[in-house]
């Protein structure tokens, strides 16, 4: 085979469609072997996944493109599909639909054959649409959608060896593809004279099939619009298309979308009545659960112990592979480092900011990986979609999706996951006003900085400090949510429009499969900027205004004091004063940059003592009413460096920046609202 | 008395057993949370956890065991449920112990003094009352199966 010929055909696509929880994520799998190159699509924070099938000779590569419902400009998963579809134009798309759901996958079907003919149909979840008594003639569908249906049960591998086959037929031109056209009653004749209009602009016909674009256009789809006003027929066709809008309005009564929409549901509603049999009505598995899962208060409790397990399932399951971990960067590759024939400030370097820094990253992973097969089950099950739904009510007040309060409560234990959860909130403004609250969820990284002072300062009343905190952290969590939906990202809620899935058992290789993928995305896009973090801070502790000062400055805090983080520390210092707070203090939360529980140790370090030493050293510098505000601060100040990372990765730098200033602000308000409402009561 | 009848007369006194159990467990947990809230001291059962969510876990189970005692209508699924529930529970305490275990063998392999009691994980109530809701788990799939027809992938 010529490279030429190799290189064509590496360049051939297929995209998989279909409405969310079909069964996608299984097919794709199926047709790519489970390998995939996962990303997010150009310009937003949807994630993109693509894989390369390889059939018999044949070589493709496969696009999981979002769930949707149809090809509306009102959706940002939509706007995707759609722009893939007409900028990349795939030799083939998978159409995956329920065949228990089947009236509203046929409706995908048909809005995707008005765009592009060579559409496969795969019916999937046969079994569930059988148990629930209905039986799916595929043969008579076929011939009236005229392209290949195929049925499957693709968590069992049924009907994949035929999807196969009709998907080589069809990227061999073997395959047939004849769709009937939906007829769109009194629009027919607007539809026809936007046509012929349209077909005058070359760009435009080459580019869009024209009855697609004629009715786009009566729908008065703004991106359509755009893409017309700029052709050469622009003017004419925007004036037609408004004229035949404003008539039907006035002959008709409705709006030509309305119409558009009817007429392309009440198609899909004949096909699906002329296909489905319903045999008899049976009571499924899934109504039963969720009569006592989706319950106003039982199902809430559920929910509420079912994060109770998955929450101990990632951090105490987990925890002798952290430990492992730990023990192998702080004994075993930290000490082989330390022994390399190097010099001293390179193995400085090596050991303190490099084998630090990935060991940082490395111990939460077993957590993180944990929580992600937690995550991967429940959503495979079909669970997190009711959580979502129960959720609801409550976060609504706070102007957030019920899907926010996944990545909240996962927050608890630590935000660097809670923030990567939030990749599952579909709207944009939601999504990244949940990425933004996420920080201030006191995270398990934070209990131990406020057990030292609360022991330290609080004796017996110390739970009661620490249950305030928590407390606190839950109100600031969902009033900076409330506030950045609110003030910043004011985009109109979509509402909260979610599919509600069958239950179904998880498969083992898509759990681990949906797990590696995030898993690897973590180690990739949180890994490079806590090294560059740490090392960073590093650099600042061993080099201050007179130069070189060495490795002994993070053993020594007279050394220390003199480096750049010392220097900044005690500039600092003034500023954090009213708090009550020494240079000391003030330098221990540069530190707590890293990660919040290392507060605890830059503070034994600093106030040169160990351990058992700096409880005493911790009562001897700070009042109960300093040590509450320094609490207060740490629960609210700059996220960790990994939590920065992740906020990167999700909804971009500008935004981790934001986050960085927001909390640094509030952190400051709030411990000298502290203070000054303490000392206003009397307290020292 | 039809033999259906019989295995409900042992059914609803046995979940309302459990759930009792469950209960009074979830208050004990509740009221060592408490305690070492305020810092008070009290004499409570040692193998019970001092753990808020350990206490919104058993209460819920609890309940569900209850309605499953009292409905007569839709007392299989949630019994279903709510042993689901009760076994996940004590799987993951096992799985817990196990990690404890392993943790304290690592800790102990550095030369680390490691503390660790496999009566304190294994005895706790989630493991003992998970195992006693088995037979209910068993119970309950008989019967939602009966009411599910054809489609039974889940159960």
């Amino acid at each position: 085979m010529s490279r030429r010929f190799r290189d064509e055909r590496r360049r051939v696509k297929v995209a998989i469609s279909g409405n969310p929880n079909v069964g996608k994520s299984v097919i794709f799998n199926e047709l790519t072997g489970g390998r995939a190159w996962v990303g997010n699509w150009p310009g937003v924070t949807v994630e993109k996944k693509v894989g390369t099938l390889r059939l018999d000779g044949l070589e493709a590569e496969v696009v999981d493109l979002p769930g949707i419902y149809g090809l509306t400009a009102y959706s940002v998963d939509e706007r995707i599909a759609r722009d893939f579809i007409v900028n990349e134009r795939p030799e083939l798309i998978v159409n995956i639909a329920s065949a228990a759901n089947l009236e509203r996958g046929i409706y995908l079907t048909l809005s995707l054959l008005e765009l592009h003919k060579r559409v496969i149909l795969v019916v999937n979840m046969m079994d569930i649409a059988e148990g629930k008594g209905m039986n799916v003639d595929v043969e008579k569908l076929s011939r009236i959608l005229g392209i290949p249906v195929v049925a499957t049960v693709a968590v069992r591998r049924e009907g994949i060896p035929e999807l196969l086959k009709r998907v080589a037929e069809a990227l061999r031109g073997k395959a047939s593809f004849r769709p009937p056209k939906v007829s769109y009653g009194p629009l027919e004749e607007h539809i026809a004279r936007l046509e012929a209009v349209l077909a005058e602009d070359e760009r435009l016909r080459s580019r869009y099939p024209l009855r697609w674009l004629a009715v786009k256009l009566l729908e008065g789809d703004a991106d359509i619009e755009r893409e017309v006003s700029s052709s050469k027929v622009g003017g004419d066709a925007l004036a037609l298309a408004e004229e035949a809008r404003r008539r039907i309005r006035e002959e008709l009564g409705v709006e030509a979308e309305e119409l558009v929409i009817e007429a392309r549901y009440g198609m899909a509603s004949r096909i699906a009545s002329e296909v489905v049999e319903v045999k008899e009505r049976v009571t499924t598995i899934t109504e039963l659960l969720d009569s006592v899962l989706l319950h106003r208060a039982l199902g809430v409790l559920v929910a509420v112990s079912t994060l109770y397990l998955a929450f101990r399932f990632s951090f105490e399951v987990s925890k002798p592979l952290s430990t492992l971990i730990d023990l192998a960067f702080s004994e075993v590759i930290s000490g082989a480092v330390g022994s390399l024939p190097l010099p001293a400030p390179i193995r400085s370097f090596l050991a303190d900011a490099v084998v630090a820094g990935v060991g940082s990253i490395m111990v939460f992973l077993p957590v993180i990986a944990f929580f992600y097969i937690a995550l991967a089950v429940l959503e495979d099950v079909g669970y997190m979609a009711r959580i979502a739904f129960l959720a609801d009510r409550v976060m609504t007040t706070f102007r957030l999706s019920g899907h926010s309060v996944i990545p909240l409560v996962v927050g608890f234990g630590c935000n660097v996951p809670g923030v990567i959860a939030a990749r599952a909130i579909a709207d944009e403004d939601d999504r990244r006003a949940t990425c933004l609250s996420c920080p201030l969820v006191s995270c398990s990284a934070r209990l131990p900085v406020f057990l030292l002072l609360t022991a330290a300062l609080f004796g017996a009343g110390g739970g009661t400090v620490v249950l305030s905190l928590y407390v606190l952290s839950i109100a600031l969590a969902l009033l900076t949510g409330a506030f950045f939906r609110r003030v910043v990202f004011r985009g109109p809620s979509t509402g909260f429009i979610m599919e509600i899935p069958d239950y179904s058992a998880p498969l083992a290789a898509s759990v681990l499969v949906k797990t590696w993928e995030r898993v690897k995305r973590f180690l990739f896009k949180a890994g490079s900027v806590i090294l560059a973090g740490v090392a960073a801070l590093w650099l600042a502790s061993v080099t201050g205004p007179g130069g070189y000062i060495g490795p002994a400055a993070l053993e020594r805090p007279e050394l220390l004091a003199h480096s750049w983080v010392g220097v900044l520390g005690r500039a600092l210092e003034p500023a954090f004063s009213p708090l009550g707070w020494d240079w000391r203090a003030v330098t221990a939360l540069i530190f707590g940059f890293i990660a919040k529980e290392v507060v605890v140790g830059s503070l034994a370090m600093l106030y040169g003592v160990g351990e058992e030493g700096l409880l005493g050293a911790v009562a001897a510098h700070f009042t109960p009413l300093s040590a509450y505000a320094y609490m207060l601060f740490v629960l609210a100040y700059v996220p960790c460096v990994a939590t920065i990372a992740a906020i990167r990765g999700e909804i971009g730098a500008k935004y981790a920046a934001i986050s960085v200033a927001y909390q640094l602000a509030l952190a400051y308000a709030l411990a000298l609202a502290a203070t000054a409402a303490g000392r206003l009561v009397g307290l020292a | 008395m039809s033999a259906r009848r019989v295995v409900s007369a042992i059914v609803a006194p046995y979940a309302l057993l459990l759930a009792s159990a469950y209960l009074i467990s979830a208050l004990i947990s509740m009221l060592k949370w408490a305690c070492g809230l305020v810092g008070a001291k009290a004499s409570l059962p040692g193998l019970i956890p001092a753990d808020i969510g350990f206490s919104a876990f058993a209460i819920t189970v609890s309940l569900l065991l209850m309605y499953g005692a009292v409905e007569v209508e839709g007392r299989d699924i949630y019994l279903l449920v709510g042993s689901s529930l009760a076994v996940a529970g004590m799987v993951l305490q096992l799985m817990v112990a196990a990690a404890n275990a392993a943790d304290a063998l690592i800790a102990s392999l550095v030369g680390e003094v490691a503390e660790y009691s496999a009566a304190a994980d294994l005895m706790r109530p989630d493991v003992m009352l998970g195992a006693a809701s088995l037979p209910l788990l068993m119970g309950s799939l008989r019967g939602v199966r009966r009411l599910v027809g054809p489609y039974r992938r889940l159960t």
